[in-house]
């Protein structure tokens, strides 16, 4: 067994940037120890993604057209076991999404691979792989080794691998994909409610309100504040209730979740648990507050205790 | 107050029914005999004992008896409850307390005067540190505090309202500007601090100065003038700078400072119509909210490129029927939003708006008092959680469009429901058998506010359902 097989993802048209992801944690592997890293596009037209999947570090790209574009469970899990099957890689690489859910688990018992999946990190101890995985609500990280397995297969969390953004010189072949009684039909796609101004769930840099603000007229300031700062202005619930924000700002249980939020500066939020649903998961969270017991910082990388309007004022004359 | 017999028949059904939510609720009205029955259900395990000492609205009475717990956790975090009142805060801070309990009790604005004259604060640094933030803290504490406490705390004693002209002149001596520049902010600031503050090489100081209530005409005059954008910026919000003065600021090449007196209270006319073509938009913006704008400049305004500044103009209490109407036409649902949130909204522009399915359209007409019946049970009828809710926020809903929102499947859209005038008594005793305790908590709190009773106990026997879930 040896070398390394990422699997693209691709949806409407467009690859997803987990798969460039994933790319660059194969070639961070294959650095590691050498090795080959295949990429394979699995689609009606799998032409349309080699320039974007070809980039430094890849040294083949593996076309394997199947008759829709529309992602179907049994479609990627065959490819994929055919693809295993004549590659034998020693490592399959996904992105940890909803699609790679679906049949991820299944090509691993089909083909007695090793398996984790929300991987983070990945390293050689001598000959054998090891993955780590966050385990009990991200307060531990374990690491997983594979003894007496050939192949290992793992899904990769996101926003962890920086892409490469080089372009490569990866040598094209084909595999036929194996024809399969797909048992869904893809009928279409619902959109998602519309996120309104902006969408929260997107944003890296979160500055938000709550209560504390007391006043609709004292929201202008901090949406000043985050404008300077070039962070995204969010709420709590009682902000976005009265009116004073859209309700797209809305983070926690009935608003949104800060998915992508690498810094969350939370202004005159106490932390009730439904806001904390939507943004306990965030690395760098800073919070302000004159209550020293709120519960904000219990969940607080950064606290600062004091008047909320005087501490912006100071950001804002830092900006 | 409750009738007698009433709030016997409430303890008799919490305790039947053995619900430790429906006992907390109960406890607080409670006299001493109905408490000692009460006490095995709210007391029946640790993790209750700790649920309700940090539960945010536990009542006082339930966390005085939580301060009698032996377990030191379970005290710690009753000392933390911003609920707590000043006698357990006492108690607390007794014989044997550990010492974070008396750094919460330190740090508490419940915290009697003479409990914090007490602490011992020389053995315990964090408990020094803790009074020195204690607004309540009376000033010859913090006079002796001030002898021994660290640079951080001794910020926390330059914003204490406690302090004194004198304390203030020893703080001012610090080579730390941010200590001198609390002490430039204080009120109780003596003069000759504020004129050695004018002349503070830190900006932070005289702009701190600038921001003082009590700082005199010519401190920010002279202030107006300074180097730093920042210390103009704070001088141009001061209530006693002249109207010429605010003429050239509206011309300062500092976005900051025009944006800062776009917000001032009182404004020449002159000003307003320079600040209302500023090519600041956040300047306008200001401007469109500020309540001494009037009419011909808010016409202009709420016609403005950017969304922000109509949306401004919607909020403002001086903007004029014929103005709202025309901004409910607008193409922003976000200024449309502005305006529906308004009680004053013309007949016309209500009925408008009130066929619409944004969001923020919809949950500001849902929150308006004028929307009709019809409109509000629409809303409180929609899938959106936070539509519904807008609805139970209205204090002009009727009661049978809040029937509506008994069962909402968001249990905190049933809590907020609890607090609804309009909801009858009969309503929250349904509610008091909600499967959520803190549904049925608020309603039996919001009955035995009322002075009425739950139902009779007999009635409440096939409640087995909603027996301790927790």
């Amino acid at each position: 067994m040896n070398g390394i097989l990422v699997i693209a993802e691709h949806r409407r048209g467009a690859l997803n940037p987990a798969t460039l992801e994933a790319v660059a944690a194969a070639v961070d592997l294959k650095q590691a120890r050498a090795q080959p890293v295949a990429v394979a596009v699995i689609a009606r037209n799998p032409d349309d993604f080699l320039a974007e999947v070809n980039v430094a570090g890849v040294d083949e790209i593996i076309r394997v057209a199947v008759p829709t574009d529309g992602f179907q469970s049994d479609v990627y899990e065959a490819a994929v076991a055919a693809l295993a099957a004549a590659r034998q890689p020693a490592v399959i690489l996904l992105a940890h999404t909803v699609d790679t859910w679906g049949y991820a688990a299944a090509v691993a018992v089909r083909g007695g691979f090793g398996c984790a999946t929300d991987v983070y990190a990945m390293r050689y101890e001598g000959d054998a792989l090891v993955a780590t995985r966050a385990a009990y609500k991200e307060k531990l990280g374990m690491e997983l080794d594979f003894p007496g397995r050939q192949t290992v297969l793992l899904t990769l969390r996101g926003n962890v691998f920086k892409p490469i953004e080089e372009p490569g010189n990866a040598a094209v072949s084909s595999l036929e994909a194996p024809a399969v009684a797909a048992r869904t039909t893809h009928l279409g796609y619902i959109e998602p409610e519309q996120a309104g101004d902006v969408d929260i769930s997107q944003a890296e840099y979160m500055l938000s309100i709550g209560r504390g603000v007391g006043d609709e007229d004292n929201v202008e300031q901090f949406k000043e504040l985050a404008d300077a700062l070039g962070f995204t202005l969010g709420c709590s619930r009682p902000i976005a209730d009265n009116g004073w924000l859209p309700k797209s700002r809305q983070v926690g249980q009935s608003g949104k979740t800060v998915v992508n939020c690498k810094i969350y500066i939370a202004i005159g939020i106490s932390g009730s648990v439904q806001h904390m649903a939507g943004m306990k998961h965030v690395p760098n969270i800073i919070a302000i507050n004159k209550d020293a017991e709120a519960s904000i910082f219990s969940i607080a990388r950064y606290g600062v205790v004091g008047d909320m309007f005087e501490i912006a004022k100071e950001l804002r004359n830092h900006c | 107050m409750m009738p007698v017999d009433a709030l016997a028949r409430v303890v008799a059904n919490a305790v039947q029914r053995a619900d430790p939510f429906l006992a907390a609720a109960a406890y607080a009205a409670a006299g001493e005999q109905d408490r000692g029955r009460l006490e095995p259900i709210l007391l029946a395990s640790y993790r209750l004992k700790r649920q309700f000492a940090e539960a945010p609205f536990a009542p006082p009475e339930v966390l005085r008896r939580l301060a009698a717990e032996p377990d030191r956790k379970i005290r710690l975090k009753v000392a933390r409850h911003p609920a707590t009142p000043p006698e357990v805060l006492r108690q607390l801070a007794g014989e044997g307390a550990c010492v974070e309990t008396l750094e919460a009790v330190a740090r508490h604005r419940n915290a009697p005067t003479e409990v914090l004259e007490g602490m011992p604060w020389r053995e315990h640094p964090g408990v020094r540190d803790a009074l020195c933030s204690n607004p309540r803290a009376p000033l010859a504490l913090l006079r002796a505090l001030a002898e021994c406490a660290p640079l951080a705390a001794l910020k926390g004693i330059a914003n204490s309202p406690n302090a004194d002209a004198g304390l203030l002149a020893r703080l001012w001596e610090s080579p730390d500007p941010y200590l001198r520049a609390q002490v430039a902010a204080h009120r109780n600031c003596p003069p000759a601090i504020m004129e050695a503050a004018e002349r503070d090489p830190e900006p932070a100081v005289r702009r701190m100065l600038a921001a003082n209530p009590a700082a005199s005409m010519q401190t920010l005059l002279g202030l107006l003038g300074d180097e730093a954008a920042e210390v103009r910026a704070a001088a141009v919000q001061g209530a006693s700078v002249p109207a010429e003065e605010l003429s050239d600021l509206a011309a300062d090449p500092s976005s900051q400072v025009r944006r800062t007196e776009a917000r001032r209270a009182a404004l020449p006319a002159a000003v307003v119509e320079r600040l209302a073509c500023d090519p600041d938009a956040w300047v306008r913006r200001w401007l469109g909210r500020n309540r001494c704008v009037q009419e011909p400049v808010l016409a202009r305004l709420a016609a403005d490129a950017e969304l922000e500044v109509r949306r401004a103009v919607s909020r403002n209490p001086g903007c004029t029927p014929a103005l709202l109407d025309r901004l409910a036409a607008d193409p922003a649902a976000w200024v449309r939003a502005g305006v529906a949130l308004r009680p004053d909204i013309p007949a016309g522009a209500l009925a408008r708006l009130s066929a619409e399915e944004d969001p923020d359209v919809a949950s500001a007409i849902g929150r308006n008092p004028n929307t009709a019946r019809e409109v509000l049970l629409r809303i409180a009828a929609s899938g959106n959680a936070d539509l519904r809710r807008a609805v139970i926020l209205n204090r002009a809903a009727p009661r049978e469009v809040l029937r509506t929102l008994m069962e909402d499947p968001y249990p905190l859209n049933r809590v907020m429901l609890t607090e609804h005038p309009a909801l009858a008594g009969e309503d929250l005793e349904i509610l008091t058998e909600d499967p959520d305790p803190h549904v049925r908590f608020a309603a039996l709190r919001a009955l035995i506010r009322r002075g009425r009773p739950e139902r009779p106990a007999a009635a409440a026997d096939d409640s087995s359902s909603t027996t301790n879930p927790e």
